[in-house]
C-alpha cells in the first residue's frame, strides 16, 4: 500500500509544486491588499501559517504510522513515520524561522514566552529527539520501537499546541477565525487557499522523496548483510 | 534649494518601517526557498547515490550466482 501510494505521489505532486507555488508567490506579493495593523510583515503570513498545517499533518502521519508499526512490526510503516518526522520538522523550523522574523518586525523581539510559541517548541523539541535518536541508535534493534514511542508522544502535544491560543493568554495572533478582524478580505483568503494547496503538494512529494531514501537504504541493508554472511 | 533636497532624500518614518517589514519579509521568504531547497536536494542525492549501490550489489550478486 506504501508503494502504490508513494509512487502516486511522486508522479502527481512534483509538476503541481512550481505552478501553484508561482501562482501563490504572485498573489501574496501582486494582488493581496496590505493589512491595516500588520502592515506589509503581514504577508510572511501566507507561508507561515501553511508550514505549520503541513508540519502538524505530518507529525500526524508519522504517530499513526508509529501507531501501525508497534501493531505490526512492518518496516514499511517505520520508514513511512521517519520520513514523515524528518519532513516535519523541516516545516516546523521554517515555521519558527518565518514566526521569528515576523516577530522581530511586530514585537521587536524574536522570541517571547507565549504560549503557542512555547509550546510549538517542545512539540519541535520531541521530534528533534526522535530524529536524534534514529542518528544515533541506528545499530540498536529496539530503536525504531522507541522511536515509535516518541513519534507518538509527540503527536498527542498537537492538539495543546493548535488549543494553546485558546487556553492560555497569548500574544500570537489569531487570524483564522478572529471575530475582531484577521483576513477580511477574500483576496487574502483565496491566496492563503492557494499557499495551502502548494503545501499539501510538497509535504506530500517531500514525504515520498524521503520514504524512497529509507527504504532503499532498507534495502541496501539487507544486501549488504546477505553479502557479508555468503 | 539644498533644503527641498534634504526633505526629499529622508524617508518617513511610514517609508522606513514598510522598507524594515519588506526586508523581513524578504528574509522568511529566501529562509523558506533555502530549506526547502536543500532538503529536496538533499534526498534526491543520497536516493540516487543508495540506489546505485543497491544495483552494484544486486549485479554482484547474480554474478556470484552463475
Amino acid at each position: 500500500m506504501i508503494d502504490i501510494l508513494q509512487r502516486w505521489i511522486l508522479r502527481l505532486a512534483p509538476p503541481l509544486v512550481l505552478p501553484l507555488g508561482l501562482a501563490s508567490l504572485a498573489a501574496i506579493f501582486f494582488w493581496v491588499p496590505t493589512e491595516k495593523t500588520l502592515g506589509l510583515s503581514q504577508r510572511i503570513f501566507y507561508w507561515h501559517v501553511p508550514a505549520a498545517t503541513v508540519c502538524y499533518l505530518a507529525f500526524g502521519i508519522a504517530g499513526l504510522s508509529s501507531i501501525a508499526y508497534l501493531r505490526t512490526r512492518r518496516a514499511d510503516w517505520d520508514h513511512a513515520a521517519h520520513a514523515a518526522v524528518s519532513v516535519g520538522m523541516m516545516f516546523a523550523t521554517i515555521t519558527i524561522g518565518t514566526g521569528s522574523i515576523w516577530a522581530h518586525t511586530a514585537w521587536g523581539a524574536w522570541w517571547t514566552g507565549d504560549s503557542r510559541l512555547t509550546t510549538f517548541l517542545i512539540l519541535w523539541l520531541i521530534f528533534a529527539s526522535y530524529l536524534l535518536l534514529r542518528i544515533f541508535a541506528r545499530d540498536n534493534e529496539m530503536a525504531p520501537r522507541y522511536a515509535a514511542v516518541l513519534a507518538i508522544v509527540g503527536t498527542v502535544n498537537i492538539p495543546l499546541v493548535i488549543m494553546a491560543t485558546r487556553l492560555f493568554r497569548t500574544i500570537h495572533p489569531q487570524v483564522i477565525n478572529n471575530p475582531q478582524g484577521g483576513i477580511d478580505d477574500p483576496r487574502m483568503v483565496y491566496a492563503l487557499l492557494v499557499s495551502f494547496a502548494v503545501y499539501l503538494a510538497l509535504v506530500l512529494w517531500l514525504w515520498a522523496l524521503k520514504l524512497a531514501q529509507l527504504r532503499i537504504a532498507g534495502r541496501l541493508e539487507l544486501l549488504e548483510g546477505d553479502r557479508n554472511a555468503a | 534649494m539644498n533644503e527641498t533636497t534634504a526633505e526629499t532624500q529622508v524617508p518617513s518614518a511610514a517609508d522606513a518601517l514598510a522598507q524594515r517589514q519588506l526586508q523581513h519579509v524578504g528574509w522568511a521568504y529566501s529562509l523558506i526557498f533555502v530549506l526547502l531547497f536543500v532538503f529536496a536536494w538533499r534526498a534526491t542525492a543520497a536516493t540516487r547515490r543508495l540506489s546505485e549501490r543497491v544495483d552494484e550489489l544486486e549485479r554482484d550478486g547474480q554474478r556470484a550466482r552463475r
